[in-house]
């Protein structure tokens, strides 16, 4: 089994696609930092302590690329057939699907953390240039820290969700349509038409889990960050369930 | 030391039905029955939709049957199957890589899995002749190098037994060539080797058993010779300067005869040979060549399939099957 994930973690580094998305996220937070310092000026200048308010907002990007990289990871399999070549040397499906569940969950959990704490690192350097970094403590490090590792787990969320979709779909295209479809058409829906079940909807747990507690996200809820993102999971172990479920008996031509 | 299995590969009454989309169904393989004797290579032959490749998906755990049972290295599966997949080697229809990682790196990550170093990949990819390509992305080999580095892949388990389905696809002569020459090479070395193909002439040559399928039926199955003696009734070829004179001799002395690729083909045994040279001769007509007409597994499996499908004789691609010969020629006025 850690030969399965040893494998699946080399083939997701290894991807081109996960390659060109760390340059892009390397680039365009290089772009925020020098744009943040260009426009940085009194009586309100860039302030570091601010940046951790900041990334919950940016997150939702790294999502976008998560469900990408989710998708397009077994999407790819199918549509090369290289799964077919897998089973040859692992035919049982199940370790096959858990490796490759294990390698994204962890790889794409690493990846969102290290690419977001890239981003503050330039926003960083940027206050030290053209701004203030009063205020910058042990504090504002455990919440930078804390909001990271939000950004990483809803990354990962996403990116299994979306690699679910990919094996029921069996391509990338179709995984990405249903993923984007659902967030942006049918929960706009339900927000709008059907109020009361928006403590179900994928868009609202993640912002509340994002920011750390319900800031008005679904009035009139209870719900906190811990019970959003515990629903959150519930989802992506849904997904990976269905997915190992419907990979198991499908043949594979 | 490895227990002998005496059937390596065994199939009892497989079945797997495909369900349409818009209602009914299709059978690919229908009942088949299939034994495979360790050692040696086994052609598994048939026409293009026969359920060869259906049944190798079967064998290997990526098809579920309808019914019926595969065994495998005496396993079933697919339950089995991870007990002995390391000890087969498979290509099923165009082998599958990650097109845009290099062959050596598909070999790599596929080796992986049973903890195979980069010293077997580097000498099976000199095997097959992709070391000078090896560094280069699957998306740029063509059809031919996609196929060599299947084969790569199905070799670097060094496996007891190798499953190759239409391994010449895609391989110009001398590429056949040497699959051919692999294909025996391997069986030399005490492997079992089952070769599923449509070009009868390559199987012909390396398998020492061979099964034909037709519509998802086994319609005949054993040893080569045996095969082969089960098709044409014993015949001779003749060739004559005037060939319509010679038949009409011949049909008057009671001789079946029939025109085939400007020659007679009579139908008689070689023992009774002299008896065309009698007849002839009697008539003043002299033969220039006469020869036992051989069976070739072309024509067996046509008599047995009846001309179903796209079969090849040689080459690499699908052709359809040779015009049959035309019927018996017309007795002397």
């Amino acid at each position: 089994m850690i030969r399965l994930i040893r494998i699946e973690f080399l083939r997701l580094w290894s991807r081109r696609l996960t390659r060109v998305g760390i340059l892009l996220a390397i680039a365009l937070s290089a772009v925020a930092g020098v744009i943040a310092a260009a426009t940085s000026k009194q009586p309100s200048p860039l302030s570091l302590v601010e940046v951790a308010d900041v990334l919950p907002g940016v997150s939702p990007f790294y999502m976008i690329g998560a469900l990408v990289v989710g998708a397009s990871f077994l999407g790819a399999d199918w549509s090369a057939g290289t799964i077919a070549t897998q089973l040859t040397w692992e035919p049982r499906r199940l370790r096959v699907l858990v490796a490759k569940v294990i390698a994204l969950a962890i790889g794409v959990f690493v990846l969102a953390v290290v690419l977001e704490a890239v981003l503050v690192a330039f926003l960083a350097a940027a206050a030290a240039i053209n701004g203030v970094t009063d205020g910058v403590d042990g504090t504002w490090l455990s919440d930078i820290g804390e909001t990271l590792i939000r950004a990483g787990a809803v990354c990962s969320i996403g990116a299994l969700i979306a690699m679910s979709i990919a094996m029921v779909s069996r391509t990338t295209a179709a995984a990405l349509g249903i993923a984007f479809a659902w967030l942006a058409v049918a929960e706009g829906l339900i927000r709008g038409l059907k109020p009361s079940l928006q403590p179900w909807l994928i868009g609202e747990n993640i912002a509340i889990f994002l920011i750390g507690f319900n800031d008005g996200v679904i009035p009139g809820s209870g719900r906190t960050a811990t019970t959003a993102g515990l629903q959150l999971l519930l989802y992506a172990a849904i997904g990976v369930v269905i997915a190992g479920a419907w990979f198991s008996r499908r043949d594979v031509t | 030391m490895e227990r002998r299995i005496s059937a390596i590969i065994e199939v009892e009454g497989l079945r797997k039905e495909y369900r349409r989309l818009r209602g009914g169904r299709t059978i690919a393989v229908d009942g088949l029955d299939l034994s495979v004797p360790e050692g040696g290579v086994f052609g598994f032959l048939g026409p293009n939709g026969a359920g060869k490749t259906t049944t190798i998906r079967c064998l290997l755990g990526l098809v579920r049957p309808s019914s019926g049972r595969c065994r495998i290295l005496g396993v079933d599966t697919p339950s089995g199957l991870a007990g002995v997949i390391g000890r087969i080697g498979s290509i099923v229809e165009t082998p599958t890589f990650f097109p845009r990682f290099t062959g050596r790196r598909n070999l790599d990550l596929l080796g992986r899995v049973e903890g195979i170093g980069s010293a077997a990949i580097e000498a099976t990819l000199d095997r097959v002749g992709l070391a000078d390509r090896a560094d280069t992305t699957v998306k740029t080999y063509s059809l031919g190098m996609k196929q060599r580095l299947g084969i790569a892949a199905a070799l670097l388990k060094d496996p007891a037994l190798l499953i190759l389905d239409e391994p010449a696809n895609g391989l110009d002569p001398a590429g056949i060539r040497e699959v051919r020459e692999l294909t025996r090479r391997l069986a030399a070395e005490g492997r079992t080797v089952f070769v599923s193909s449509h070009i009868l002439t390559e199987v012909q040559q390396v398998a020492d058993r061979v099964a034909i399928l037709s519509r998802g039926r086994c319609v005949a199955a054993g040893p080569v010779h045996e095969v082969l003696s089960s098709g044409e009734q014993e015949a001779m070829l003749v060739r004559a300067d005037d060939l319509a004179a010679a038949a009409a001799a011949l049909q008057a002395a009671g001789i079946p005869t029939e025109a085939r690729d400007g020659h007679l083909r009579v139908q008689i045994d070689g023992a009774e040979a002299s008896r065309v040279t009698h007849v002839l001769a009697d008539r003043g007509i002299y033969l220039s060549e006469l020869r036992p007409d051989e069976a070739d597994l072309e024509s067996v499996f046509l008599a047995l399939t009846e001309g179903e499908g796209d079969i090849a004789g040689g080459g690499s691609t699908p052709e359809p099957p040779p015009i049959p010969g035309p019927p018996t020629m017309p007795g002397p006025p």
